[in-house]
């Protein structure tokens, strides 16, 4: 008997199987998710990125960011990530709906990004700590983005020019960022999903709470 | 049924001699290109990790930030090392197994080349950052494409040779085979179709690469292992194999879990509950397989008598196969119960994987690419020494990553799990396993350079022959003068 259709059939439903089960329900489950229109901020939620942070975004991706940053939130009973701070829920498919690519990331060498916004707001710190993440976290082993910034000797006696980072960051150097250093941070800055959802509310619904918390709130 | 018992039968059909010279310069050319790929792969894994505790090493370069070459380093040594052996060694099988020459080996000969070509253009890319973004897809689809291109090329020159087959009964290798064989330009194109080319929206991009990732891992990367594993068994041991029906058993189980299993890798991600557990439970069903075929290596293994163990095969076959079993173990721990909680998101799944890629499939391929290598080229080897250092240093690499990045993970995961600890505290423990990784990194690089300049010397040692017949493989196919002068020599 030729063996070889026989094979190939059964690979091809083994296959097609699998697509069904493990692509198919998922998106029928999750993928044709709307946006949603969130009462207490007036606003459909996700909103799109605004141009720079778009920018920013495919900064992140082409640097290989996601190779030590996710983005996800676990539920609080599954793992820290809530009381460390990393978010005050738990993400869910909505929050990625704006997103392409999604970074969602699998390995965390260095924290979650989800809410990084939120937790560091100053453009400033944001350059610092790309520039040299060890000015900032001094045992970091997070990579040092030098190359998105203008590196001059400065002459003697000369000033930084005022969009220069901080005379500490380099001394006798004048560094300013590049455009793809100011996208980048622009990207993180856009980084929250801190809205209450249907399905993923936020525990401050107990105090009665009408108002979404305001952006600069510590979480 | 095993293949031993009918060589001697039929070996009148054709001369297994021919067979091997017909398959020659193509199974070169892949292997060539999988241990070149390997040893550049492996470099760039060590300076992924030499960056991971010294941060500054080389930070101004923009092309070799950890970014950018830690994904370059496992496309290269997928697609380069892993998909060139997978398909050398199934030229040769198939062609040994159906007891026919190898067809269109001009075209395999193109698709070798295109492949390489695209793996060469892919990495790259990655490191010029045009990355995807996506886990083992960082490559864009333009190199994509042309590797996709390369590989069905090669794959249509085995599936016209077994279709022109003589030998009637399939041996379960050519079952493992053509899995295989239409996975891997499946998984690819559908993956790029719907991540990168026409993304879906939202979550279900990192749902496509989840199920990408696990298909390549349990659907292609496993069946071609396992193939290489069913059909050198036999051959180191020298007995037949202990049942055809638990392979096929084997078989089935594999490739209906093992495509089931994707959603696993989004353990507790943003997916309602069920669904990942559809995941988890796929995946804990592996173990089927698994138990099955580690009972047919243990029995073909250790049962009755082993007449022969010569050719330097053996031990590469031995350790491979039973890195199966461990490696399904080790990934279904990390799903059970608690154990997520604390393993997700470090770098156990990083220990994983490098046990899958280099332990398993690594070790099968390299034991594989040795036993070929000596056949296609008409000659033993003339010492056994590199091979004794290449398979210590290889042990010894894939213990120490996979071992660290285990460990690490446990360890670091642990004080994660504890919100009073704060990251920097728990990673910065993380930094003593990085550097016993880095160390494993250069013994299993050391260990290539062996094994490479050991498969060139025998290479060299008659090259006016092997020169003068690639030309005229090169100029249209085998003329009868090139059998005749080859055999004269044999
Ligand atoms: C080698 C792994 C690695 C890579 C690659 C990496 N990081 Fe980090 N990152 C870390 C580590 C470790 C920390 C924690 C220590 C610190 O703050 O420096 C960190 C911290 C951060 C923080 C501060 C988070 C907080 O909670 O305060 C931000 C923001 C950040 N990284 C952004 C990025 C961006 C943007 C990129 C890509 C350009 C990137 N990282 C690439 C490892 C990495």
């Amino acid at each position: 008997m030729n063996q070889v259709p026989l094979v190939f059939l059964g690979l091809v439903a083994a296959v097609a199987g699998s697509f069904y089960g493990a692509i198919f329900l998922p998106h029928h489950a999750v993928g044709r998710a709307e946006l949603e229109y969130v009462d207490d901020t007036g606003a459909y939620y996700p909103a799109p990125r605004n141009g720079l942070a778009q920018q920013g975004a495919e900064v992140y991706r082409a640097q290989g960011c996601v190779e030590c940053h996710t983005q996800q939130v676990r539920p609080k009973t599954l793992g820290s990530d809530v009381a460390r701070g990393w978010g005050r829920r738990r993400t869910i498919a909505q929050d990625y709906a704006q997103d392409n690519p999604v970074q969602l990331g699998s390995l965390r060498l260095g924290p979650d990004l989800t809410n990084v916004g939120k937790r560091q707001p100053s453009s400033l710190s944001n350059l610092r700590h790309l520039y040299n993440p060890r000015l900032v976290v001094k045992e970091s082993y997070m990579p040092r983005y030098e190359y998105l910034f203008f590196k001059r000797k400065l002459e003697a006696n000369e000033k930084p020019s005022l969009n220069a980072l901080p005379a500490d960051t380099e001394a006798g150097y004048e560094v300013t960022p590049k455009p793809q250093a100011l996208a980048l941070v622009a990207y993180l800055q856009s980084l929250s999903a801190d809205v209450p959802l249907f399905s993923a509310p936020l525990p401050v619904a107990v105090t009665n709470q009408v108002k979404a918390p305001s952006l600069t709130q510590k979480p | 049924m095993g293949d031993t018992k009918h060589i001697s039968q039929s070996a009148s059909v054709v001369d297994p001699d021919r067979i091997d010279r017909s398959c020659r310069w193509p199974v070169v050319l892949l292997f060539t290109g999988a241990m070149s790929w390997l040893i550049i792969g492996l470099t760039m894994g060590l300076f992924s990790s030499i960056k991971m505790h010294a941060p500054g090493f080389w930070a101004q370069c923009e092309w070799v930030s950890y970014g950018r070459l830690r994904p370059a380093f496992m496309d290269a040594v997928l697609y380069g090392f892993a998909a060139q052996a997978a398909l050398g060694c199934s030229l040769w099988m198939i062609s040994r197994l159906s007891r026919v020459e190898l067809r269109l080996s001009g075209i395999a000969g193109i698709g070798a080349l295109a492949l390489n070509a695209g793996v060469a253009f892919g990495v790259l890319q990655v490191l010029a950052g045009q990355t995807t973004g996506f886990t083992w897809m960082e490559i864009p689809r333009q190199g994509a494409s042309i590797i996709v291109g390369g590989y069905a090329l090669v794959a249509l020159s085995a599936l016209y040779t077994l279709h022109k087959r003589e030998e009637k009964q399939l041996y379960v290798s050519v079952w493992f085979l053509l899995a295989g064989l239409l996975v891997f330009p499946w998984l690819m194109s559908l993956a790029y179709m719907l991540a990168v080319v026409e993304p879906l929206r939202g979550v279900m991009q990192a749902v496509v690469n989840a199920y990408f990732v696990n298909g390549m891992t349990y659907l292609w990367l496993t069946s071609m292992a396992m193939a290489v594993a069913y059909y050198l068994l036999p051959k180191v041991t020298g007995k037949p194999l202990r049942s055809h029906d638990s392979a096929l058993l084997c078989f089935w189980t594999l490739v209906v879990f093992g495509g089931w299993s994707g959603l696993s890798l989004m353990a507790d991600g943003p997916l309602p509950r069920w669904l990942l557990g559809v995941g988890v439970g796929a995946k804990w069903l592996i173990i089927v397989p698994a138990a099955a075929f580690t009972m047919d290596c243990l029995y073909t293994w250790f049962a009755g008598k082993t007449s022969a163990n010569e050719g330097v095969a053996w031990p590469y076959v031995l350790f491979g196969s039973l890195s199966f079993p461990i490696f399904v173990l080790l990934d279904i721990l990390s799903t059970i119960g608690p154990a997520p909680r604390t393993l997700l998101f470090t770098t156990y799944s990083q220990g994983i994987l490098h046990f899958a890629v280099f332990g398993f499939a690594g070790l099968l391929f390299m034991g594989a690419i040795a036993h070929i290598w000596e056949r296609i080229l008409g000659g033993r080897f003339p010492k056994r020494l590199p091979f004794i250092a290449h398979l210590l240093l290889s042990l010894l690499g894939i213990v120490l990553i996979s071992g660290s990045y285990l460990l690490g993970g446990v360890s670091v995961g642990g004080k994660l799990a504890d919100p009073s600890v704060a990251f920097t505290a728990a990673s910065s423990t993380m930094t003593l396993f990085i550097r016993s990784a880095t160390t494993g990194y250069l013994a299993l690089l050391l260990g290539q350079i062996i094994l490479a300049v050991a498969l060139l010397k025998s290479f060299a040692t008659n090259t006016a022959t092997i020169r003068a017949e690639f030309f005229q493989w090169c100029c249209g196919g085998r003329s009868p003068g090139s059998d005749k002068k080859a055999r004269a020599r044999a």
